[in-house]
């Protein structure tokens, strides 16, 4: 199978090795986030002129209210799914913060943080020592390997499901699920990285005569976390997914249950479920974040992160 | 070690494993071992009877719903991903801007995306479609302004010294650097392209082997719901091939490809 032969030495190219897109200079020179910030300002700007231009086509003066609302019983269906379709980002934040709602949003988003959160930990701990292990013991890599590869390019995520119906324990099967995503990617990008080291340092280490141990935690390991930081920025949205996934097949608590639930109840819960939606991204984007922020701390001397970049 | 040793072990070592595993299954070790009930976990063999009973079912979810989400999806995703990388390389100012954002979408997770495809496109495929397409788009902006912005210098020098025009650099030089960037994303995003059209079938659809795997897990039928997943794993597999071999045929000249090391 000369299709996936090249996976065997070197897993993708690019794709999988750490993306530099700060070191270029464009970015210090423009001042680091705050052209991402103007951007995203304008946008959201666009957003709330575009929705209160297609509220008002779409909405008669008489029924504005109850159709922000959602509560007045006598507003015609389609001018109920305006709301629906393109809210106000004003009155989403709102929603956020308006304490009526802290259960069903930041409480459910809590929930699933934490089972993501678990299995994030288990899965990125296990990886890494099956990495370490496949490149100590060939037999190990030999027999292992290949399925690890191969899982990168079946859609693990849709075992989330099959995990809570086997379990039937929301908490084990979210924290499972985050740990199954995770575990993949960290084991592939680990390995790729401990194999990454330049020959010269190697032969340099013999010729002091440094201890397996020392190679290791001198080269091999420093050489890999790049990598691990790569993967793990990857596996954090991913464990966000695949929690909010087993929440889907009737859990109880959770973001994805508010999500389901508001967006079966149709209209009158509108901003509840645009408000939900935001706390899912959220948490994806946080856990994405909260990943780089320990990177740079931890590989100041990668010379992409020495100026606070990516 | 004699070469036909080696090929032996690379390929008979994770076979043995996977064999072992699916005896030891069979014969009821996990059953055992996790304290799970036959309806919680099926056996190997009634899962093979589900997939031999349901196949024709199974194909038709996975061709004509799951896997065209996944591929039109991708293609449309990657071809604006595309544009967009273009458009960043030519206008700097977008660059500093932009580029961030769209590789911020990358932390996006799917299921926020998904609802709201439902809300503005339907219960039909045009929204798995777009969540697809929205997946696939960062990995591709990303890559691709790599690649065609870590162009060699002194080709960009070589091809001004020659009066060459901007068309001319972007189809000569850019664009074959960037190939090779182009389908490495495309494998990322193939997968993702499934676990996305899989994920936003999940909220609501009308076919596909992700609402097929939902409804039969809220009745129960765990051996149909297998073999769903089993049906996934192998369109994945599959749409992976075709991603490679479309990546032979268009830079067989890449270095990944040479025989000799």
């Amino acid at each position: 199978m000369w299709v996936f032969d090249q996976y065997e030495d070197e897993v993708p190219r690019e794709v999988g090795a750490p993306v530099n897109l700060a070191g270029r200079g464009w970015s210090r020179a423009f001042g680091g986030a705050l052209p991402v910030l103007a951007v995203a300002a304008v946008l959201l700007i666009g957003w709330e002129l575009l929705a209160s231009w297609y509220f008002s086509v779409n909405v008669t003066p008489e029924f504005r209210v109850g159709a922000i609302t959602g509560a007045d019983p006598t507003v015609p269906p389609e001018m109920r799914v305006v709301q629906t379709k393109l809210p106000f980002p004003s009155l989403v934040l709102l929603t956020l913060f308006d304490p009526a709602n802290a259960d069903q949003l930041w409480v459910a988003g809590l929930v699933t943080l934490r089972g993501a959160l678990i299995g994030f930990a288990i899965g990125g701990v296990v990886g890494f020592g099956l990495a370490l292990a496949m490149d100590q013991a060939r037999a190990v890599e030999r027999g292992l390997l290949p399925y690890v590869i191969a899982s990168q390019m079946i859609p693990a995520i849709a075992l989330g499901p099959i995990f809570y119906s086997a379990l039937r324990d929301e908490g084990r099967a979210r924290a499972l699920i985050a740990a199954y995503v995770t575990f993949f990617p960290v084991t592939v990008n680990t390995l790729r990285g401990l194999r990454s080291v330049d020959p010269n340092a190697l032969d340099l280490m013999a010729s002091v005569a440094a201890s397996r141990r020392q190679v290791y935690t001198m080269l091999r390991i420093p050489a890999a976390l790049p990598y691990l930081f790569q993967a793990l920025k990857i596996a954090a949205t991913a464990s966000v997914v695949g929690a909010v996934v087993v929440e889907l097949m009737g859990a109880q608590q959770g973001i994805g249950v508010t999500i389901l639930r508001t967006q079966y109840y149709g209209p009158a819960n509108a901003y509840k479920l645009w408000g939900a939606i935001v706390v899912a991204s959220i948490l994806g984007i946080a856990l994405f974040q909260a990943v780089a922020l320990v990177e740079r701390m931890v590989l100041r001397w990668q010379p992409e992160l020495r100026r606070g970049g990516a | 070690m004699s070469e036909t040793r080696d090929r032996l072990e690379r390929w008979g070592l994770p076979a043995a494993i996977f064999v072992g595993l699916l005896v030891l299954w069979q014969a009821g070790l996990f059953h055992a071992a996790l304290g799970l009930r036959d309806f919680q976990l099926p056996y190997p063999l009634q899962i093979a009877e589900a997939l031999a009973d349901r196949w024709d079912i199974l194909l038709y979810d996975a061709v004509v719903y799951t896997g065209f989400e996944a591929v039109a999806g991708l293609l449309f995703g990657a071809a604006v991903g595309f544009l967009c990388a273009w458009l960043f390389v030519s206008v700097p100012l977008l660059r500093a801007g932009a580029l961030p954002i769209a590789a911020a979408m990358n932390s996006i997770p799917i299921v926020a995306v998904a609802p709201i495809a439902v809300l503005w496109l339907g219960f039909g495929q045009p929204s798995k479609i777009a969540v697809v397409a929205l997946m696939t788009f960062a990995p591709m902006v990303v890559n691709a302004f790599k690649g065609l912005y870590s162009v060699d210098q002194q080709a960009l020098d070589l091809m001004d010294s020659v009066a060459a025009s901007r068309w001319q650099v972007f189809v000569k030089l850019r664009l074959p650097s960037a190939l090779p960037y182009v389908f490495s994303a495309l494998k990322v995003g193939i997968t993702l392209a499934l676990i996305g059209a899989l994920v936003s079938e999940f909220f609501n659809a009308q076919r596909g082997l992700g609402i097929t795997l939902s409804n039969n897990i809220q009745v129960a039928k765990m051996p149909l719901a297998w073999a769903a997943i089993v049906a996934a794993a192998m369109l994945g597999l599959a749409l992976y091939g075709l991603v490679s071999l479309a990546e032979r045929a268009a830079i067989p000249w890449h270095v990944s490809f040479r025989r000799a090391r």
